[in-house]
């Protein structure tokens, strides 16, 4: 059965459209913006939440990861590649509108700082990490190794995380935990995107791993 | 107003052409598997 036959996945995806919409039209209109900067400051709505889910999706990919090499149980394998995979759709999208918020703030598409850096570290290693699934060699093994990666590459979003207070304030372009609005007002809007964006991270998920097993089922030639 | 919504075309297009790509291969797939 397709994926959208589901009635449930369906729903899904249409309250995914219309809380888009709703979304859109606060952050283009009436969300609050930040006093130091034109509406380009309201690119945070989105930046924000983006990288929050990517690392939601990083931090199943240790899960499945973990339950993977615990019950060597295939199924777990295809969880934790379908959230990298989601995960890095997702970190991409921040990669994609950090640089166009900067670009008007800081004067610069991009600037070596320690937020910015771990940032693009943590979308390489995933790309290293899709590289060796796909040309790592025996499968098994590979699956072995991905989980091994899988899991070390999620210390890295705590160091995206505390980057600020980690490295010196010198060192620093990005505005501290909490500077950068000072406005209750921001919450409405920025739940709403959260709660948009972890729908699509989840529809992103169930589709892909719905790809893998059928995938998996041609190459054994079972279908 | 253009860094806004070349944020919010480029988060929300991306997205939803990947939910498009990956309906699509499923579909495909699906189709091998009725045959």
């Amino acid at each position: 059965m397709p994926f959208f036959a589901l009635q449930m996945n369906k729903t899904h995806f249409l309250l995914g459209i219309l809380l888009s919409g709703i979304n859109i039209f606060l952050i283009l209109t009436i969300a609050p913006q930040n006093q130091l900067q034109a509406d380009f400051g309201n690119i945070f709505y989105i930046h924000v939440p983006v990288a929050w889910t990517a690392f939601i999706g990083y931090l199943f990919v240790m899960i499945f990861s973990i339950l993977f090499l615990w019950k060597k149980e295939q199924i777990w394998d295809h969880y934790a590649l379908a959230s990298a995979e989601a995960g890095t759709l997702f970190m991409f999208l921040v990669l994609l509108t950090g640089p166009i918020w900067a670009k008007p703030a800081w004067g610069h598409f991009w600037v070596w700082e320690p937020r910015l850096t771990t940032s693009l570290i943590l979308f390489l290693i995933f790309l290293g990490y899709f590289m060796l699934r796909e040309f790592g060699g025996n499968p098994e093994q590979v699956s072995r190794y991905a989980a091994v990666l899988g899991i070390i590459a999620f210390i890295d979003v705590p160091i995206i995380f505390l980057s600020v207070k980690l490295w010196l304030p010198e060192l620093q372009s990005h505005p501290q935990v909490g500077q950068y609005f000072k406005n209750a007002g921001i919450m409405p809007t920025l739940m709403i995107n959260y709660s948009l964006l972890s729908l699509l991270v989840i529809i992103s998920f169930m589709i892909r791993f719905r790809v893998h097993i059928l995938k998996r089922l041609e190459e054994r030639n079972i279908i | 107003m253009m860094y806004l919504l070349s944020a919010i075309i480029s988060v929300y297009g991306s997205i939803l052409c990947w939910i498009f790509i990956q309906v699509r291969l499923e579909k495909k797939l699906d189709m091998k598997k009725k045959d």
